[in-house]
Formats: structure tokens, sequence, C-alpha cells
């Protein structure tokens, strides 16, 4: 019974991004129409909306490509160009005639520690493996509050509203506050493992290899209600016929979660992965004001590590080379970005 | 300083009303008498504008807007010209401001700049460099502390930086603690000042000698360079060509202060991550005996904490530890010379710039901004009178400014602080994770912050 509800899974999720959708019988018919409203599926209706878009006169691109130009084109450039020069304090004013560097200053970047011995590969992997552990965490526990809220009952509205808290709260308050509740000794959270035996009264989170599980934990606290918003509006396009014909073939809860809502948000939920994966990868703010100035070594991500070359160690075309590096560290989820949301397949037409 | 001494919290409460009356008062008085002497011939620089680039204030805001708006009112009497101020709310906004000047060649016509950027702006090539002509109307350089000078420029012919306040160190004890130890007087050899910390000290009721605050970005460096100078070493060269982080004197500055924690357990064992408000909050709430710099504006904080006026001040000691004398070569290095300083864009019309610069160091707004907003004059004759309004209370900290040591003027001292902030988080990690501090560790790390360094020297 359960069978025919799986197949709505080929149709729903796995197509290859712009290939035609895999056309089905049963339930398969029915996503066709909402796949495409929430650009979830069926290439076909889309190629076909995209190619009126394509017929329409291009000049009417011209102001958004000129104000991108200005806003991203100009300082991407100027960075490119910046980091190819020997800029520091005692040339800045006139950083137009600052010796040309070649590629030293990506050398210095990738060998050279800036503070706290860490170079800008130490704080890619610290930024890597922050910004994935984080989804890691983050992820389920949105998509479990969103499944939870997922059904009317009293209350509903103001318990979404109460759980936006921590996403509106801005990072520099969130971070303070961490500070004080992970501050050995007299922090909350260290009272709080005491007190159920988890751990001493006094463990440092701030220092040492606990701060990096102390970022991750304040971070995550931050974000996941980004995955709960996100899943929250993939679950209400989710069709209400396709729980009816689960219900119909016998389905339970569980199996509808596993054979209906996931394959709906399957891409809904990548696209949330990836755009928190990245928003976690740039997080400067936390780390700078939870931890200090310099944070230590377990959590100074690339951010931190940029802005230490440029604004106290004075090495202006390092932290560029530094940027540029991040940029294509950047470019790879930035691709599946653009693939996910087929602009990368709509600039091809 | 004296009212807020003697009156506490409720004269720190009534500062705002009075300083209104007196401002007024004083400020018509000025206009009227025409205080500044010398003042250029109204409208010269009629229908003119000077931005200045202030510190955004935190506390006493309605005293500092008053201070303002009393020197704008003066500025626009004696020049003709209008005054405006901007303000930066923190160091990276203040050395972005001097980036984007030095970049742009625009932005604010004068900056107040701590005196560790100083060097910094110097090394733009973008600010003027005040003539003997400049200075004869400040009333010469001989009207200014000598030592608060040095932070100018390289040397006295490159001044770039009027000084405008002064904020030395000195060293904070807890009175009635130390009664209670019995100890008579404060410190004057670092060996006498852990001798009194263990005195002090009582864990179990919290209470500890001394303190410390690792994870503070600029402490931790103050008391290493301390301590070197002290002993005869300093972080770079005499020529300042050669980083000199590793060096011997470095090395024992930073081992005497961990061993604060590790060795004398006089420093509370929660503190490798306090930061430097940690540290105050805790003098303030009587838990700490004695601390080896802080400044006049850390007083509020103390009055309205439980330790009351159980608090005084002192030079630190100036005589490294396990020794009995300083010795060869050291200096007592009481502080640095640490406040603001104006520096005067290359940009901007020198001339009216000088105007103000001539009337913010004039005796009477000196005095003026040491009455209302506590900060210490810069020019002898007012800090004089701020001394005998209370010499209690003032009179270390000008002690102290009169053995101060200016930071070498280099611009790659923002580096050097920055490095030895990351050197402190290694070394607090190390006693966090193993309680103690090996030598040989200190040395490996300092090299490597020798080695960052380097490069920007040579």
């Amino acid at each position: 019974m359960v069978a025919s509800v799986a197949n709505v899974g080929p149709v729903a999720g796995p197509a290859p991004l712009g290939a035609p959708a895999a056309g089905g019988g049963g339930l398969g018919v029915h996503t066709a129409e909402p796949g495409v409203r929430s650009g979830n599926t069926g290439a076909t209706p889309v190629r076909r909306r995209m190619g009126a878009v394509g017929r329409r006169p291009i000049w009417l691109a011209v102001p958004a490509a000129l104000l991108l130009l200005v806003v991203v084109g100009v300082p991407v450039g100027l960075n490119v160009y910046l980091s190819f020069f020997n800029i520091t304090i005692s040339n800045l004013s006139h950083w137009l005639s600052a010796p040309f560097a070649a590629l030293r200053n990506y050398g210095s970047a990738i060998t050279s520690p800036t503070t706290g011995a860490v170079s800008a590969v130490d704080a890619l992997v610290v930024s890597v493996e922050f910004s994935v552990v984080t989804t890691a965490i983050a992820a389920p526990i949105g998509l479990l509050v969103a499944l939870s809220l997922n059904h009317r009952f009293r209350g509903r509205a103001a318990l979404r509203s109460v759980y936006l808290v921590p996403y509106v709260l801005p990072t520099f308050v969130t971070a303070v506050v961490a500070r004080m509740m992970f501050m050995n000794g007299t922090g909350l959270v260290d009272k709080a493992l005491a007190l159920v035996h988890l751990g001493g009264p006094s463990t440092y989170w701030l220092l040492g290899p606990n701060a990096f599980w102390a970022m991750v934990a304040t971070d995550v606290w931050a974000s996941w209600p980004f995955i709960y918003i996100m899943a929250l509006a993939g679950l209400s396009s989710v069709p209400s016929d396709l729980y009816e014909a689960a219900e119909i073939d016998g389905a339970g809860y569980m199996a509808k979660i596993r054979w209906v809502v996931l394959p709906q948000l399957r891409n809904v939920l990548a696209l949330a992965l990836l755009l928190s994966t990245i928003y976690h990868f740039g997080n400067f703010t936390l780390p700078f004001v939870m931890f200090g100035n310099p944070p230590p070594a377990p959590v100074d991500v690339l951010p931190i590590d940029i802005y230490y070359r440029a604004f106290t160690s004075f090495q202006y075309g390092i932290a560029a080379a530094t940027a540029v590096l991040t940029l294509v560290v950047m470019a790879v989820p930035g691709y599946v970005y653009l693939r996910m949301t087929r602009l990368a397949s709509s600039g091809a037409q | 300083m004296k009212f807020m001494a003697r009156k506490g919290r409720r004269t720190v409460v009534s500062l705002g009303a009075s300083v209104v009356l007196v401002t007024l008062a004083v400020g018509s008085e000025s206009i009227a008498s025409g205080a500044i002497a010398g003042a250029a011939p109204a409208g010269k620089f009629a229908g003119q504008t000077l931005t200045v680039l202030i510190p955004a204030p935190t506390t006493n805001v309605a005293a500092v807007n008053e201070f303002n708006s009393t020197v704008m009112a003066l500025f626009q009497k004696q020049t003709g010209a209008s005054l405006q101020y901007q303000t930066y709310t923190s160091a990276s906004d203040e050395l972005t401001s001097i980036e984007t000047s030095a970049v742009s060649h625009s932005g604010p016509d004068v900056m107040n700049l701590g005196t560790t950027l100083v060097p910094t702006a110097y090394a733009t090539h973008d600010f003027a460099t005040l003539n003997a002509s400049d200075w004869a109307q400040m009333g010469g350089q001989k009207a200014f502390f000598a030592q608060q000078l040095k932070m100018g420029g390289p040397n006295a012919n490159s001044y770039i930086g009027v000084p405008i306040d002064s904020v030395p160190f000195a060293m904070a004890y807890n009175t009635a603690l130390f009664h209670k130890a019995g100890i008579t007087h404060a410190p004057t050899t670092w060996s006498q000042y852990v001798a009194d910390a263990e005195k002090i000290n009582d864990p179990k009721k919290g209470i500890y000698g001394t303190g410390f605050d690792p994870a503070d970005s600029y402490d931790p460096w103050k008391d290493y360079w301390t301590f070197a100078l002290q002993q005869g070493g300093d972080f770079v060269s005499p020529n300042n060509k050669k980083s000199t982080l590793a060096s011997p004197a470095v090395v024992n500055s930073v081992q005497f202060w961990f061993d604060w924690y590790t060795k004398f357990h006089i420093v509370n064992p929660q503190s490798l991550t306090w930061k430097g408000s940690d540290l105050v909050d805790a003098f303030a709430a009587g838990k700490v005996g004695e601390i080896p710099i802080q400044t006049i504006n850390s007083v509020p904080t103390y009055l309205s904490g439980a330790i009351g006026h159980n608090f005084a001040f002192a030079p630190p000691p100036s005589v490294p530890y396990g020794m009995k004398a300083m010795p060869k070569g050291g200096q007592p290095a009481s502080t640095i010379v640490s406040g603001q300083d104006d520096v005067v864009a290359k940009y901007a019309n020198k001339a009216l710039a000088v105007q103000y610069l001539k009337l913010a160091t004039s005796p009477y707004v000196q005095r003026l901004q040491w009455e209302q907003l506590n900060e210490l004059p810069v020019i002898t004759s007012a800090a004089q009178s701020a001394v005998k309004s209370d010499p209690k209370l003032v009179g270390p900290f000008v002690t102290s400014l009169e053995n101060a040591d200016p930071t070498a003027f280099i611009g790659a001292w923002g580096p050097i602080e920055s490095a030895l902030a990351g050197a402190t988080e290694e070394f607090a990690t190390k006693v966090e994770s193993s309680h103690q501090l090996p030598v040989s560790y200190i040395q490996s790390v300092l090299k490597s912050v020798d080695s960052q360094i380097q490069p920007q020297l040579s």
C-alpha cells in the first residue's frame, strides 16, 4: 500500500536540476502543479516561462546590471586588484602606486600566521568545521520544530513568533549574553552542568578547545529558526491531497513524514542547508564579540583572520588575497546554490 | 575629582545638573572676559567650519555634551568659524577613520586619537607636522608635560600630535584589606607587591591579593611592557629596527605575570578569561587587594561598588621581582604615555585647526575639562590646579605621569599590541590546560610573534 506513495519521491525530488520531470502515475501526477508553484519539480513548465522572459528586451536588465556592477563588481574587482600589491599603512594614502607583489600576498596568506599563530589555512579549516557542524546540528532542530507546528492547535501563532526570537536578536546581543553564560565559574552553563553532574563548576568555555563548542552551541541557538522558517514555508506548499492519498494508502504519521513530507521538502531543505552553511561561514560578529580580541585559535574563523590582517597588522594586500581565496572557496557552494535556484540553467538559455 | 571622592554616588547623579550651571557660568565669564589670550581676530575665519572627530562618550554624556557646547561657543567667539564634532565608537572605528582619511584625502579636519594610534596616523604621512610657530600659539612645548608630548611624533621637530588629555596609570589598592593585613604603605618593589598580595590572599572568602585579565586586548601588554622596561628591556630595539619580543626581559615579564596564577596563587583561579572590566568589577566588589595599572576613570565604578571609599592610588612599583633596586638600564616606566592627542589632517585648513588646538590646550579649557569631565590636563599649570583640588587622589597619577615612558613611536605598535594579545591567549590556554607556563613555551610563542612583527620594522 505504501509502495504507491513512495512514487512521490522520484517525481518531487531527485530529478536532475533542469532535466524533464520524471512523470509517473498515481500521486506523481498530483505533484506536478504544486512542484512548479514551489519551484521544485517539472522543468518543462519552468523552461516555458524562462523562454518567455528570454524574449523580453534585454535592455530592461541594464539598470539592474549596472547596479550589480557598482555594488558587487567594482568592490570585488578592486579587492582582486589590491591582492596583487604590497599595500601597508605607510603607502595607504597612495595605494595606486604601491609596489606590485605578484602572487606573494597569496603565498603569505596561506603560510604566514596572523595573531595566535593562525594562518589563513588554519582559519579556513575552523570556518568549514564551524559552518558544517553548526548547520548539521541546527537543521534537525529546525525541521522537527517546523513539523511540530505543522498542524493546527491553540497558541500555534504565538509559538511560531516566539521561536523566531533567537533569529531576530542582533548577533552582538547574542554574543554578549553567550559570553556571560559561558563564563567559567559564574556562568549559567557551568552551574547547570554541575547541577546535573555533567561537568565541573569551573569549566573554561571561552578558552581552549571548549571555545569551539561554546561558539557552535551559541550559533545553533541563534540560527535554527532559519531552518525552521524555510521548512515551515516548504510544508505549507505540500498539497493536502498528497496526505489524503497517503492516508488512503494506509500510511501512518511517520510514513507520511518519510514518504510525503521529506521528499516534498528535499529541495527547500537543501537550499536552507546551503544558505545556512554560507551564513555560518561568514559569521564575524559572534566570535569577535564573544571571545575577546583576538579570539582563541579554535574559534579564529576566516573573517576574523581577514580583519586582523587588514585592521591590526595593516597587511592590506595579504588581507585582500585572503578575501579572494575565501571567494574562491565560497564559489563552490555559491555555484551549487545557483544550480539549485536554476539561475545557472536559466542564464545558459 | 574631589566631588566624587567625598560625595560618591549622589554627586555622580547630580553632576549632570551642576555641570549645566557651572558651564554656563564659567563659559559666559570666559567669553565675556576673553579668557583665551591671543585669539585670532574674529572674522578671519568667518563662515568656515572645522570638523573634529572625538570618541563618543559612554559615561558622563550630559557633561561631555555641555563641555563640547562650551568649546564650540568659545571657538565661534574667538575665530568666527563654526566647530562641528563627529564621533567614533570604538578603537576599530577610530582606526578606520584614519585609514579612510588617508585613502580619500577627506574627512574630519582634526582627529582626537589615543596616543598609541598616533604612530599609525604618522605612518600614513597624511597628517600635518606642527612647526615652531604652531606650538608658539599653543604656549610652546614647555607648557606641556614633557613626557606627554613624546607620543606626538618621532622627535620634537616632527610632532603631529598635540596632547589634549592625559590618562596615566597608577596602582590601585584596597585600603581596608591592606589595613586588615597589617600593610601600612603601597609597595615600591614587585617582590613587596607579591608579598603584600600573599598576605591579603584569602581564597576561602573569595578574596585575592591581586588580579589580572589575560583576555583583555590591551592590559597584558602594558604589564609586560612595564616589567620589561624596569629590567632594561623593551619590545623593540632602541633604533626601532628589530623586534625583541622574545628577549629575556620580555620572557621574564610574561613569566612573572603568569606566576601570579601558577606559582603564587594570588589571583582568582577563574580569571584566565577576564577582561579589564571584569578586573575593575572584582576590585570594586572588594575582592581584590591591589591591581597594578588603573586609571582615574575607574573611580566612579569603585564608588558604586562594595569597596566604597576604601581605595587609594600609588605609582606602581618600579623594582623588578627578586631585585632590591632597578638594574642598570632600567626605567621606572610607571605608565605608558597614555591619553588622547589631536592630529590635523593635511587636507584641513591648518591655520584654523591650530586655533582650535590653541583653545583646547588653553589653561582655561584644560581646567574646565578636568572639572567637568575628570580628564587630567596635559599642560602643567592646569595639572597643578588639579592636584591642589585633591592631592591624595590626583597626586599619584601626576607622579606616574612624570615617570612615564613613551612606547616606541612606530607604525607597527598596533600589530605588536594585537600579536601580544594573541600570544597571551595562547599562554592562558596553556595555563588552563596544564596549570603551568614553561619558559620554553613562552620563548617559542614570542619567537613566533617576533617573526610576525619583524617584517614590519625593517
